[in-house]
């Protein structure tokens, strides 16, 4: 019953890096100045939407209730954290995703935000990216990480 | 730049070869006679988008002149997009076991038509492999979900059935008939999807918040100092892994209570044999509950739905024997496997499961007690007669008896009445338990071929 291969698991991750690669390709334009399509203007509201799940994911822990998107934030949030190296306080992510989610949201709506913001977004989803480059290549060698931290194991007499 | 232009020319020529190559493997493939038209729709399928992405490498030449982008991220591209070819490379190993030689034909026929009235617009292919692995996925709605991201794929995954599953099975057990009452459980998969029964079941559980708010300070002291976690960052993980369990195993359970209400008491049985000699009952994984709190949803099943105190002492005894073993404290495993187990395995979290799946079947669908009664009455006496049960009633007004009829009564002479069949049997198939047991899988394969033969006649006969 356990499939011997994550099909889906990988077709996932590699959706997530396509449009990281879509969304980093848009920052490249508007970055020159460059006007931005329909498609993406639309892929940059998906990269906002990214952002906002991740805050919503950060909640979660606080008041672990159960919906139909609590995978999807859960998710959202592990990907801005793999995007965002160098955080190590909620404090700090928060604020950092909170800049990056208002620079994603006015590109999406045609508006152009400060170079350093939107040189900020492209380092951030080509980070993501990345990441799920490093984990479709895991899926493809068969190979998957759980995090150290979880390894644990608890024992009672 | 210059010397990184030529570096990505020569990678998209060498992935425009592999390209090449993939579509001259399917033309291969395409030679061969499969047991289900499922295997053919994928090899289409993989033909088509190996010949779009060929064209897209074209595009990324393109990009690569325009000079936007920094080679870090042109290479990252470049690579995403020759993972596409592997991913095709496994859809085609997906094929491999589906053709006459390896898969089970009288079995086939049957399934399809089974699932396709259980989720219509689907497809199957069933491969029988030479590991022990029994699986079901499906592959249509994930390769669409990938193609809203990539266009390349979207005309050809445009071709695909609604539903396809792969069905795997292991070659040396294809003719085990009985415990590919599994299914049941994979097509509780499918129906949760459709039905959108994570939007049902999460908001009514009542998650242990004590338990999963404990973990943070838990986790936190067992930390090693030197490679400790930050606080975001355990906050992270925490919350990928409960979040990721808890959804997964949901959904686990859901199938199996989907597919109890589907295939009644032979999916209990079917998943008891595969499951206990391929994991031990405790063990559980990030995506699969232990096989512990998957038997007690079913059982909880069975018990609210049929009069188990009439049946025979066989079958209370091995519901019995599950239920005390349910009761006994989960063997420890990690932190998080446990209080994803504390934080599910309460009654009125597994009530929520039951009462969310019951609904969502018709009662043409939905096994019952009533027809277990009727099956065990009608089939199981043709079965310790070696009649294959395809089909009853009088000469020329017979109808043949649909899939789980069939499984329920094949199982209830295994467990109930082995030895009264074995009896029936020749000599030489009654040496063995494992020869008598061929025998009455080839009895219900029987059955299902001639239950699949009246259906097509039927058919035919109303087309013209």
């Amino acid at each position: 019953m356990h499939a011997g291969f994550r099909f889906s698991e990988l077709s996932d991750s590699l959706k997530n890096g396509f449009l990281a690669d879509q969304v980093v390709l848009a920052l490249a334009r508007a970055e020159k100045g460059q006007s931005l399509s329909e498609l993406e203007r639309n892929n940059l509201k998906k990269a906002a939407d990214l952002l906002e799940y991740a805050k919503e994911g950060h909640r979660w822990l606080d008041h672990p209730k159960l919906n139909d998107s609590t995978s999807t934030f859960a998710a959202s949030f592990g990907q801005a954290m793999d995007a965002l190296p160098d955080i190590t306080s909620s404090e700090d992510f928060l604020q950092h995703v909170s800049t990056l989610h208002s620079a994603a949201v006015q590109l999406a709506e045609g508006k152009i935000p400060e170079k350093e913001q939107i040189r900020a977004l492209r380092t951030f989803f080509f980070n993501a990216g990345r990441t799920q480059l490093s984990k479709t290549t895991d899926l493809l060698k068969g190979e998957s990480k759980a995090p150290s931290t979880l390894r644990w194991k608890a024992t009672r007499e | 730049m210059e010397s990184y232009k030529g570096i990505a020319d020569d990678i998209i020529t060498a992935a425009k070869d592999r390209l090449e190559a993939l579509v001259d493997e399917t033309m291969r493939f395409e030679n061969r006679t499969y047991s289900s038209k499922g295997s053919r729709i994928l090899l289409a399928f993989v033909r088509a988008a190996a010949q779009e992405l060929d064209k897209s490498f074209d595009q990324e030449t393109k990009i690569v002149d325009e000079g936007l982008l920094f080679p870090k991220e042109i290479d990252d591209r470049l690579h995403r997009l020759i993972f596409l070819i592997p991913w095709l490379h496994l859809l085609v190993g997906f094929i491999e076991g589906s053709d006459i030689h390896h898969a089970p034909g009288q079995l086939i026929q049957p399934l399809r038509r089974y699932v396709g009235s259980v989720i219509e617009k689907s497809d199957i292919i069933v491969c029988a492999k030479s590991e022990l692995n029994y699986s079901i996925q499906e592959l249509a709605k994930t390769i669409r979900s990938l193609s809203e991201i990539v266009p390349e794929l979207k005309s050809s995954a445009s071709q695909l059935p609604e539903y396809l599953f792969i069905i795997t099975i292991p070659s040396v057990e294809s003719s085990d008939i009985l415990i590919h009452g599994v299914v049941a459980h994979e097509l509780g998969h499918a129906l949760y999807n459709r039905h959108g029964l994570g939007a049902i079941i999460f908001p009514d559980i009542n998650l242990r918040e004590d338990l999963i708010k404990d973990l943070v300070p838990i986790v936190s002291t067992l930390q090693d100092p030197d490679s400790a976690r930050s606080e975001v960052g355990l906050r992270r993980d925490l919350t990928e892994t409960v979040a990721k369990r808890v959804t997964k195993w949901l959904k686990e359970l859901g199938a199996d209570a989907i597919g109890v209400h589907l295939f009644g008491p032979a999916l209990f049985f079917s998943a008891i044999q595969v499951l206990t000699t391929l994991d031990h009952i405790d063990q559980c994984s990030e995506t699969h509950p232990p096989l512990k709190l998957r038997i007690k949803v079913m059982s909880r099943i069975l018990k609210e739905n049929y009069p188990i105190e009439k049946w025979p002492t066989a079958l209370k005894r091995l519901l019995a024997d599950w239920d005390e073993v349910g009761e006994m404290p989960i063997a420890l495993g990690a932190l998080v496997d446990n209080v994803t187990f504390e934080c599910l395995n309460i009654g009125r979290n597994l009530d929520v499961i039951n009462s969310a799946t019951q609904g969502i079947l018709n009662d043409n669908l939905r096994y019952d007690a009533e027809k277990h009664a009727s099956d065990v009455e009608r089939l199981v006496p043709l079965l310790l007669s070696l009649i294959p049960c395809g089909e009853t009633g009088q000469l020329g007004m017979t109808k043949s008896i649909e899939l789980p009829s069939i499984i329920n009564a094949g199982w209830y002479v295994y467990l109930c009445e082995f030895e009264k069949f074995r009896s029936q049997l020749y000599e030489i198939d009654r040496k063995s338990r494992s020869a008598s047991k061929r025998k009455l899988h080839e009895l219900i394969l029987k059955s299902l071929e001639i239950s699949e033969i009246r259906l097509a006649w039927l058919e035919m006969a109303n087309d013209s």
